[in-house]
């Protein structure tokens, strides 16, 4: 037997098979380790993707309500309730806020322009409040709604280029 | 925490920038609920350039205001604010004045306006 195994050299083919079947296992298991990263990559990007989507979706929502806020703040300085208009302001600015900390996809750009009305709101509240401790008659309704209506715009059309990019 | 110096020298620095950047038409200026002042917005900052009354003496001055990301006012100065950094040649009235004219120039679109009017004239 030993005869045999030497003369055919057994061993040295059971060491060259071991030593191929542990190389190809070696490699396959290599294969394997980086197909699941890559699959484990592509569930996080999908993932992400997802969370974006969600995001701007939500961002749709909460600036159709900031533009429909602006609408009721027009109407309320129009008749003149300056009572009711602060407040309004001050809610529209934590909208603006809200929208902006929550959808990271933003860019600079569309961040500028919540910027924008976010001052612009905290500034008409500041005015309206110290007029109606003075004069409220010398608040013109014609010129705030003037720069309202300029903010609605602005606001609808970022609210438009988000839906274009979500395909909405 | 900063000198005064220091601080006025950055605040100078800034309306060198918006000069700059606004002359490129890098920065766009918007007009405000106030007829007199322009605002330039940032992601999360705001610079508004601004001709305000003095009402003790009845003049006028060119403030800068900066707001914060939540609208809150952070900083505010004036031309006389940064006179004593004024070099020889350069006054802080001047290049205020310059920054409040290129923004209502470019909130108001008057340029725009003048070389349309220009090609329509002929």
């Amino acid at each position: 037997m030993n005869d045999f195994v030497g003369s055919y050299r057994l061993g040295d083919w059971a060491s060259i098979l071991g030593l191929t079947v542990g190389i190809v296992g070696f490699v396959v298991t290599i294969w394997n380790v980086i197909k699941s990263k890559r699959a484990a990559l592509s569930a996080e990007r999908a993932a992400q993707l997802a969370q974006n989507a969600v995001n701007r979706s939500h961002a749709i929502q909460d600036l159709s309500a900031a533009v429909a806020m602006l609408g009721e703040i027009e109407r309320l300085q129009r008749e003149r309730f300056w009572s009711l208009v602060p407040g309004r302001y001050a809610a529209l600015k934590l909208l603006l806020i809200s929208v902006r900390g929550s959808t990271p996809s933003l860019t600079p750009r569309q961040r500028s322009v919540l910027q924008n009305t976010i001052v612009e709101a905290t500034e008409l509240k500041q005015k309206i409040e110290r007029s109606r401790t003075s004069d409220v008659e010398q608040l013109d309704p014609a010129a705030l709604n003037e720069t309202v209506t300029r903010h609605a715009d602005k606001l609808y059309e970022l609210l438009v280029s988000i839906r274009e990019k979500i395909g909405a | 925490m900063p000198d005064i110096r220091t601080i006025r020298q950055k605040q100078k620095e800034l309306i060198h920038k918006l000069i700059a950047k606004s002359g490129l038409d890098e920065i766009e200026w918007e007009k405000t609920a106030f007829p007199s002042t322009f605002r330039a917005s940032f992601p999360t900052y705001s610079v508004s350039i601004a001709l305000d009354e003095i009402l003790a003496t009845g003049s006028s001055e060119y403030v800068c205001y900066i707001h914060d990301a939540s609208g809150k006012l952070i900083d505010r100065f004036s031309h006389a604010d940064l006179a004593a950094l004024n070099r020889l040649g350069e006054t802080s009235f001047e290049l205020m004045q310059d920054l409040y004219e290129l923004a209502r120039r470019r909130a108001l679109g008057t340029d725009q306006a003048l070389d349309d009017l220009l090609g329509q004239i002929g």
